[in-house]
């Protein structure tokens, strides 16, 4: 559905996106993940027939983009990273709008602003001028615009950045109908959790890919390092019993957890278990702290893996089990 | 595809419906133009004026040679109140052209319109349509006042003069013409920078050349017939296509998307 064979864009010296070969198949969400200035949107751009490529081809639901961006527009669903909404204009106004420019006809148009607007909640709210909704709602009639003329292949740029967690929870629903209708979903973002959560396949990409590959798939290829354990009682006694376990770098109390960290969760956590259990400790929750994916996303971009918030000695509630020369 | 234009340009309409800043812009003129109107009739009519040089009145105006003196003079004044309506197409249109591709950038709307099949001509012929017709309509209603009020006052030869063909030809083609010069050029400065300041300006070079020329009829420098109406509403039209198709040429969608902050 959504196809791309060493597309690459180029601005001046720069080259914003290099050797791009994917391929979505309907049904599907492929998780684009990558940090700011990865050229994620260059290549939403490129794709979604905005921009041509300097090199490379791309199809969309088998029309290929050069020469036929216009044709390819109508095939295509865009959420931008911002609403880009009229503000003045009601939600339905909005909605209509984008249909006709859709070429959809009158009929069709209100059938499917309708359709969009009830499936998106915003029904009771179509007369309602746009400046008056909150960023959720925006958001969700943005997604509503984007798939109006029901495209094969939809671009969500960052659908629920800043968005509160029940909106994010909403837009991750509407995220997962989409698919199950049928269609292929490009989906940016720098939200791995969300990513892991929705996504068939994922890209990790800067500037070019760097790995690709189901998240299940991806996470395994991570070493995750830092284990939050809850005990019934006094969590401080048994850090001194993890202290004494060789595979353990660390072992510190904080909001009444134990943090332990450790050289790999998944190998070392039975052993883990087994100490604590041993010395008499009511395990009441066990839970890698960092996740995999973010691992294995930081590692495959070359940033440092390390625990992600830094344990402070003040924050500590109980002794640093610290070992003298390792870290 | 017309769908497409139309629609564009009944959106931006609608935009200037709902803002009052420019709904005023719009409306003094317009108010403005109707008390000239009053004033040229009633002024034209006070007892005494019609004889002030009437030998250059009929040198400069042929076609008013039969008139009474009052008619004559009267002529005359409406002779330049006219032309002052054929600049309101040229000034008006500006600020709403020179905003209108780099609004759309400002309030981050052009991104989701350019996803769309729309093509560049018709985004630009729907926005500098739509920047026209509010200045045209402000020439015609100012136009249609002052016959109504011509008609009431009961000055038909001015009436009969007014409705001639040159000025219905200048009001019908020739004004919207020009004023679509400065539309495109605004247009198309909109489209190539990212400040609305330097388009208006750049919008307004057109403006200049044609308001001297009407500033000559002002003076009598000049006088307008139908034959240089419509010769310079052929020449102006060739000129609309011609920007038309420089400025769908110089619409570049990726430095519009990527380069604009």
């Amino acid at each position: 559905m959504i196809r791309a064979e060493g597309l690459g864009k180029k601005f001046g010296d720069r080259w914003a996106v290099r050797d791009l070969t994917l391929n979505v198949e309907r049904g599907e969400v492929f998780g684009f993940l990558g940090p700011n200035g990865a050229g994620k949107t260059t290549t939403v751009r490129m794709l979604s027939g905005m921009i041509a490529p300097t090199t490379g081809r791309a199809w969309i639901g088998g029309v290929e983009l050069a020469g036929a961006p216009d044709d390819v527009r109508t095939r295509v669903g865009l959420l931008t990273e911002a609403p880009g909404l009229y503000e003045r204009m009601t939600a339905a106004a909005n909605l209509d709008f984008h249909g006709k420019l859709h070429g959809l006809p009158t009929a069709k148009r209100r059938e499917r602003v309708r359709a969009c607007l009830e499936l998106l909640g915003l029904w009771e709210r179509r007369d309602d001028a746009v400046s008056g909704f909150s960023k959720g709602l925006k958001q969700r009639l943005a997604i509503a615009r984007a798939v109006l003329h029901e495209p094969v292949a939809v671009f969500l740029d960052e659908p629920t950045s800043g968005l509160d967690p029940e909106a994010a929870r909403d837009v991750r629903a509407f995220i997962r109908k989409l698919r199950d209708d049928g269609r292929a979903i490009f989906l940016c973002t720098h939200n791995l959790d969300e990513a892991r959560r929705l996504c068939d396949q994922v890209a990790i990409f800067r500037g070019t890919v760097h790995a690709r590959s189901t998240p299940r798939e991806l996470e395994r290829t991570a070493i995750t390092r830092r284990l939050a354990i809850r005990v019934a009682h006094d969590p401080a006694r048994y850090a001194e019993v993890l202290h004494a376990l060789p595979m353990v770098s660390s072992a510190v109390v904080t909001d009444e957890e134990l943090v332990v960290v450790v050289n790999d969760v998944e190998r070392e956590t039975p052993e883990i278990v087994r100490a604590l259990v041993a010395a008499g400790a009511d395990i009441q929750r066990v839970a890698a702290l960092d996740s995999a994916l973010e691992q294995a996303y930081l590692g495959i971009l070359g940033e440092p893996a390390g625990p992600s918030v830094p344990i402070k000695r003040g924050e500590l509630a109980s002794l640093d089990a610290t070992r003298d020369g390792r870290s | 595809m017309i769908g497409r234009l139309v629609a564009v340009a009944l959106k931006e309409l609608d935009d200037v419906r709902q803002s009052r800043l420019i709904l005023t812009t719009l409306v003094v003129p317009t108010l403005l133009y109707i008390l000239m109107s009053v004033l040229a009739l009633w002024v034209g009519a006070l007892p005494g004026q019609a004889g002030l040089g009437l030998d250059a009145i009929e040198r400069a105006m042929p076609q008013q040679a039969n008139a009474s003196a009052a008619g004559a003079f009267q002529s005359l004044l409406v002779d330049q109140v006219l032309v002052l309506y054929l600049l309101a197409p040229l000034f008006i249109p500006l600020t709403i052209a020179s905003y209108s591709i780099i609004g759309e950038k400002q309030v981050r709307t052009l991104e989701p319109l350019l996803a769309t099949p729309i093509r560049t001509w018709e985004l630009l012929v729907a926005k500098a349509l739509a920047a026209l017709i509010p200045g045209v309509l402000v020439s015609w209603v100012s136009y249609a006042s002052f016959l109504v009020l011509a008609l009431i006052h009961g000055s038909f030869e001015i009436l009969r003069f007014a409705v001639g063909p040159v000025w219905l030809v200048s009001f019908g083609i020739l004004s919207p013409l020009f004023a679509l010069l400065a539309v495109g050029l605004a247009v198309i400065a909109s489209a190539r920078t990212s400040d609305p300041r330097a388009a208006q300006q750049l919008g307004a070079i057109v403006i200049l050349p044609i308001s001297g020329l009407l500033t000559a009829q002002v003076f009598g420098l000049i006088r307008l017939d139908v034959s240089h109406s419509l010769l310079m509403s052929a020449a102006a039209g060739i000129c609309d296509v011609a920007l038309l198709w420089a400025a769908v040429r110089l619409f570049d969608r990726e430095t519009i998307l990527t380069r604009w902050r």
